[in-house]
């Protein structure tokens, strides 16, 4: 079997509120689709920012792509593997092609004018993410979900073979959402694009094929959604009753409100 | 951002710039313009000039040398602390800088130290090291575990800069008027000290060349790191090695300033502002058009301060309370126009 192109073992990391992440491992193959989701506070955003090699863990490590994230040159990773954080303002006025051109870098270095291939493969990352016709809007001007598909198109700029992506879905409409998931898809069965992304919605992250569920700091459950989204592990791990139901074989999640 | 409008942006600081540079030295105390002329050509033709006109010369163009240097420092110190700090407000001096140096320079001032290193009194030599220990206190305290925080950083630094105002204060409040009013002048921000010779202004320009050029290289990272810590690194930026370069570059080359013509305000803040309004937000042209409008906004100061006591018989005004006085209205209509 393939050796996984994202290992980490035995991973710990602390705020200094406490801890964070505890004891976490995790495989994750060239091709495949991971969402994680739990609850606020149970390690997510800490977990993808250890694999990616922001942050250092405490005890335990990343390899990717066989090697320790952190024992890499900078540029190397940003060509294996590109991150869309959660929305945050840029606040200042660039354009969304000069901000896809800066994915670049990881290529081009602090000297080398961008060339025809570079070019190209901006070109092909506004088109994808329908942000072409923006091409020259400074990003500050953007709206919500236009940013966010700004985001993603920096990202895909990279030309990397993973993307780890924070809530990218946050603050958008359902539309929005359809459409950057839909993408993500697309691009994961046509061109083997490693996805893992942190998702607050049950109901996103149950069209992807692998869901790991965290709390406290730790991997609770991890596999196809409907082996994980169990109303009896949901109501234990949110602290409240959950229900889950299956339309035309996806599984949809919902908590119960009381009146 | 369409390329003719920087073009033309570029075109225009240069022959600003250079308009400046032959004001400066044509307009002045001691030499009318059409005899200042004669005697630049002169100068620079490798001529014999009469004593004093020589002195008039090798004064002025020591002062616009200074200017140049001080304000290309300023200008691409503030524009590149801005894109690090991610905040609006960020100047040279907002790590502490001025405040660091302008205690040194109290100190010395008031202790009446002569001698000091090389070519610089101990005035300048107290200046520099007061400007570099502050910030060197600042990034100490914002400093954990290898990871330097903006956040603690920008905090310490104001800190910083207030414990050093009120030594200052402290200083003032126990001297005798003579040296309050030495120490009041310095901290003006003055390009009139006859203390400001060529020998230090070469050695400036040498610093502020080197800081400034590596700002303009580093320009692209710079781009990355305006965007935020994170969204740099995952980009494939070094961010913690980068930070400290900047930041060693900025309070070098700020330093230098403060230590040559005492902390001139305003250039480092208006500057990055009123230019990324046109040339955009990339720190290639941006940089390259703040050195530029940086030294012609310092330069211009300095030539209305002496215009306006060779001909209106105004009392000399340190410089530093003409750039402020040009820059604050000016930044207030940019923003009034445009609503930031």
């Amino acid at each position: 079997m393939e050796a996984p192109r994202i290992e980490a073992s035995d991973l710990y990391f602390s705020w200094p509120t406490g801890p964070a992440v505890a004891g976490v491992s995790l495989a994750v193959r060239a091709g495949e689709m991971v969402a994680v989701v739990g609850p606020n506070g149970a390690g997510k955003s800490t977990l993808l920012r250890l694999l990616s090699g922001y942050l250092k863990p405490a005890k335990g490590e990343v390899r990717l792509a066989g090697k320790d994230v952190r024992g890499y040159g900078r540029r190397d990773v940003a060509r294996l593997l590109s991150f869309v954080p959660q929305y945050s303002e840029v606040n200042l006025p660039y354009s969304v092609s000069e901000l896809a051109m800066l994915a670049r870098y990881a290529y081009l270095g602090p000297f080398r004018p961008p060339g025809a291939a570079d070019r190209e493969m901006v070109a092909r990352a506004l088109e994808l993410t329908g942000v072409a016709e923006l091409a020259d809007r400074p990003v500050s001007q953007l709206s919500g979900g236009e940013f966010q598909r700004a985001a993603l198109a920096r990202a895909l700029a990279q030309g990397t073979e993973m993307i780890f992506l924070d809530e990218p879905t946050a603050h958008l409409d359902i539309s929005h959402q359809a459409q950057i998931f839909t993408l993500l898809k697309r691009l994961n069965a046509e061109e083997g694009l490693t996805v893992v992304a942190v998702l607050h919605d049950l109901n996103l992250a149950a069209h992807f094929p692998r869901v790991a569920i965290m709390a406290r700091g730790g991997i609770a459950a991890d596999g196809t959604p409907a082996d994980v989204f169990r109303e009896d592990r949901l109501s234990k791990i949110y602290g409240c009753a959950v229900r889950t139901g299956t339309v035309e074989g996806r599984r949809f999640i919902f908590p119960e409100i009381s009146s | 951002m369409e390329v003719g409008r920087r073009v033309k942006t570029f075109v225009a600081l240069l022959g600003g710039l250079a308009a400046v540079c032959a004001a400066s030295a044509l307009i002045g105390p001691g030499l009318g313009p059409a005899a200042s002329a004669r005697a630049l050509a002169e100068f620079f033709g490798g001529g014999v000039l009469p004593a004093d006109e020589y002195a008039v010369i090798l004064v002025r163009l020591t002062r616009l040398g200074a200017a140049v240097c001080v304000g290309v420092a300023l200008a691409t110190v503030g524009t590149s602390l801005q894109a690090l700090l991610r905040n609006p407000l960020a100047d040279p001096y907002i790590l502490g800088i001025a405040a660091g140096g302008g205690f040194g320079a109290a100190v010395a001032t008031v202790l009446g130290l002569s001698g000091g290193v090389a070519a610089f009194s101990a005035v300048n030599v107290f200046a520099f090291v007061g400007a570099l220990a502050a910030v060197g206190a600042g990034v100490v305290v914002a400093r954990a575990a290898g990871i330097l925080s903006v956040h603690a950083l920008l905090l310490a630094g104001v800190m910083v800069g207030a414990f050093f105002t009120s030594l200052i204060l402290l200083v003032l409040a126990v001297v005798p008027a003579r040296d309050q009013h030495a120490v009041f002048l310095w901290l003006m921000g003055d390009l009139a000290n006859p203390d400001i010779t060529p020998l230090k202004v070469g050695f400036t320009a040498a610093v502020v060349g080197v800081c400034a050029g590596l700002f303009v290289v580093l320009a692209r990272p710079l781009d990355l790191i305006a965007l935020g810590e994170e969204s740099a690194f995952h980009l494939g930026l070094s961010v913690e090695r980068f930070k400290l370069v900047i930041l060693a570059c900025g309070a070098l080359a700020t330093a230098s300033a403060v230590a040559l013509v005492g902390p001139i305000g305003f250039v480092g803040i208006v500057v990055p502002h009123a230019l990324r309004r046109v040339m955009g937000p990339r720190h290639l042209p941006l940089l390259t058009a703040a050195a530029l409008g940086g030294a012609s906004l310092v330069a211009v100061g300095d030539v209305l301060v002496r215009a306006a006591a060779d001909y209106l018989s105004m009392p000399i005004v340190p410089v530093g309370v003409f750039t402020a006085l040009i820059g604050a209205p000016y930044f207030l209509a940019i923003l009034r126009r445009r609503g930031y």
